[in-house]
């Protein structure tokens, strides 16, 4: 259970900062 | 003899990094090379994982692809680590599966080139584990920082485009025509100085005092190798290279401590070859030997003068290779230790400290030089603002929202180390009322070496446990991606601006002015951030308080 939460953190910070890819993008207006 | 060595380490660096910047240069273009009889393994590669590499794409694409394959090597390495015990081969010693937090951290150490290291190698991994997971992230993880810097490069150099290389291409490249072949020349320079390497299970003897006692063997020299040339510091044994297997005599010591900084100085160079800009590259290699020459001088005072500190360090190294070690170490985001950190002069911490809160001294694998960069654009910003000139950087206008990237680059990484030691001095277990200078020395450590991505500890802080081992993973997360995202977006915005051409009212960037103002640019954020830190944890102790 302890290892199926820590996966599951790993993957919310791989999205937390894919997320900024499109944020950058926009402000870049590349 | 000690400080002979350190001028003879020094001068093989200086005399062989520019050749080997000539050559990265080569590499990154595609021109031809005498490691071109590795192409038909990388078509295959490519092939195998049905990428096209050969096409290329926009930051943002690049940018996904960095973060995919690394996000599927974090994966890969953790569920490995959580299965060790059941795979039945290299595993002689029958090593358990590692706890789930500390495979948490440890995979995370080693995905972003950190290799902090909350276990020790010799208790806790398998042979398997050992080259699979920690060796192979060793390479992809520095290779991702290479060919980060590489996709940098060619968005600086892009005019009109948007565009920026083709990440996949840059990556494999990395590893097979730069890492892989300088990691196997090293690793036959330790096998040769005495290094073990070999699959067996740790070797049973008698002690001289008739005590029975066991010693771990393994494939040592190939995991220091890659540990070293890819600014990586994770060590075989929990001592890293204070052990006598990992790092047997002084010669071995000179071998490795030329391996940590050959790879960062070279990439500077590379930059010049790269954008054929000589004249800068040349003002960014004064501006960082300047500093780490300092750092090197008062670190190596401060632990041979006076009480001459022979704590925790090998006597077949001495203290002034100790010393230059501790610099070259944290200056370069390796991490790698040949002597104990914790024993050091507070007068040492704080200099190592320092080294990380920079960040960019050389730095780690083509982040150091991300990193340099950040601060080269903001001084070109703040510059031109100061004398009314028009911003830019190589012909490449310097507008707002470049600026607004690079700051949130650069405050990330005090934000990550100054939350984090503030939160560990509250709630980390064991963390009474009276926190001590040097037990908060030691939290400021473990956060800033997370977030700089370095590795190297003071330990003390018996930091195998839940809260050390997620907070720092989450920090040295943050401390990776963001730094190498944001400046990403930055050659993404570059790489689709034209050339202005130079005037009269044109800010000059590659002379000794501007020089000087890069070093205070990066006094300047480092000091206002940090020094209230450092002021209530090694300085204080220096002080005498």
């Amino acid at each position: 259970m302890e290892a199926l939460l820590l996966m599951a953190l790993g993957l919310l910070l791989y999205v937390m900062v894919y997320g900024l890819i499109p944020f950058l993008s926009k402000l870049l207006e590349v | 003899m000690e400080i002979a060595a350190i001028v003879v380490i020094l001068i093989a660096v200086f005399l062989t990094a520019k050749p080997a910047g000539r050559y990265i240069s080569h590499v990154f273009k595609g021109e031809p090379v005498f490691t071109d009889f590795m192409r038909p393994l990388e078509e295959w590669i490519f092939r195998f994982c049905r990428v096209d590499a050969h096409h290329e794409v926009s930051w943002s694409r690049n940018a996904a692809a960095l973060l995919k394959l690394n996000l599927l090597f974090f994966a890969w390495g953790f569920i490995l680590l959580l299965i060790q015990g059941y795979i039945p081969f290299l595993n002689p010693d029958g090593k358990g599966a590692m706890e789930p937090s500390l495979a948490f951290h440890t995979v995370i150490s080693f995905v972003t080139n950190t290799n902090q290291q909350h276990y020790s190698g010799e208790v806790d991994l398998s042979h398997f584990s050992q080259i699979v997971v920690i060796g192979f992230l060793q390479f992809v993880s520095a290779a991702t920082g290479i060919a980060a810097y590489a996709l940098f490069l060619v968005g600086l150099k892009k005019r009109g485009s948007h565009e920026t290389g083709n990440f996949y291409w840059f990556f494999v490249r990395s590893i097979t025509r730069i890492l892989l072949p300088l990691s196997l020349v090293i690793s036959i320079f330790l096998v040769v100085l005495g290094t073990p390497n070999n699959y067996t299970g740790a070797k049973s003897f008698i002690t001289l005092e008739g005590d029975s006692a066991s010693v771990s063997l393994g494939p040592v020299a190939t995991v220091t190798s890659i540990k070293q040339v890819g600014t990586n510091g994770g060590g075989y044994y929990g001592t890293n290279s204070a052990h006598p297997f990992e790092n047997p005599n002084f010669i071995t010591n000179a071998v490795e401590n030329f391996a940590i900084l050959f790879l960062p100085v070279a990439l500077v160079f590379t930059f010049g070859f790269f954008l054929n800009e000589k004249k800068l590259t040349r003002s960014f290699i004064l501006i960082m030997s300047a500093v780490f020459l300092s750092f090197t001088a008062l670190t190596v005072i401060s632990e041979t003068g006076g009480s001459f500190n022979l704590e925790g360090k090998e006597v077949r190294f001495g203290p002034a290779l100790s010393a230059f070690w501790g610099v070259s170490t944290t200056a370069t985001s390796n991490g790698s230790v040949n002597s104990m950190l914790d024993s050091q002069q507070p007068l040492s911490q704080a200099v190592y400290l320092a080294d990380m809160m920079i960040n960019a001294i050389y730095g780690g694998v083509g982040v150091g030089m991300i990193n340099f960069m950040m601060y080269v654009i903001l001084s070109a910003f703040i510059a031109g603002l100061m004398v009314g000139r028009t911003p830019e950087l190589m012909g490449k206008k310097i507008e707002s929202k470049e600026i607004k990237i690079a700051v949130l680059t650069v405050l990330i990484h005090p934000v990550l180390i100054l939350g984090g030691t503030a939160i560990s001095s509250h709630f980390a277990p064991g963390v009474g009322e009276g926190v001590s200078f040097h037990e908060f020395t030691r939290m400021l450590y473990e956060f800033t070496s997370a977030a700089a991505n370095n590795g190297s500890g003071l330990e003390g802080l018996a930091d195998n446990n839940g809260f050390w081992n997620i907070s720092t993973g989450i920090v040295m997360f943050l401390g990776r991606f963001i730094p190498i995202i944001g400046p990403l977006a930055i050659t993404g915005s570059f790489a689709s601006k034209n050339i202005v051409p130079g005037t009269e009212g044109t800010l000059d960037t590659s002379g000794f002015a501007f020089g000087l103002v890069i070093v205070g640019v990066m006094i300047i954020v480092s000091a206002l951030s940090f020094f209230p830190v450092l002021a209530i944890g090694p300085l204080a102790i220096f002080t005498g308080h």
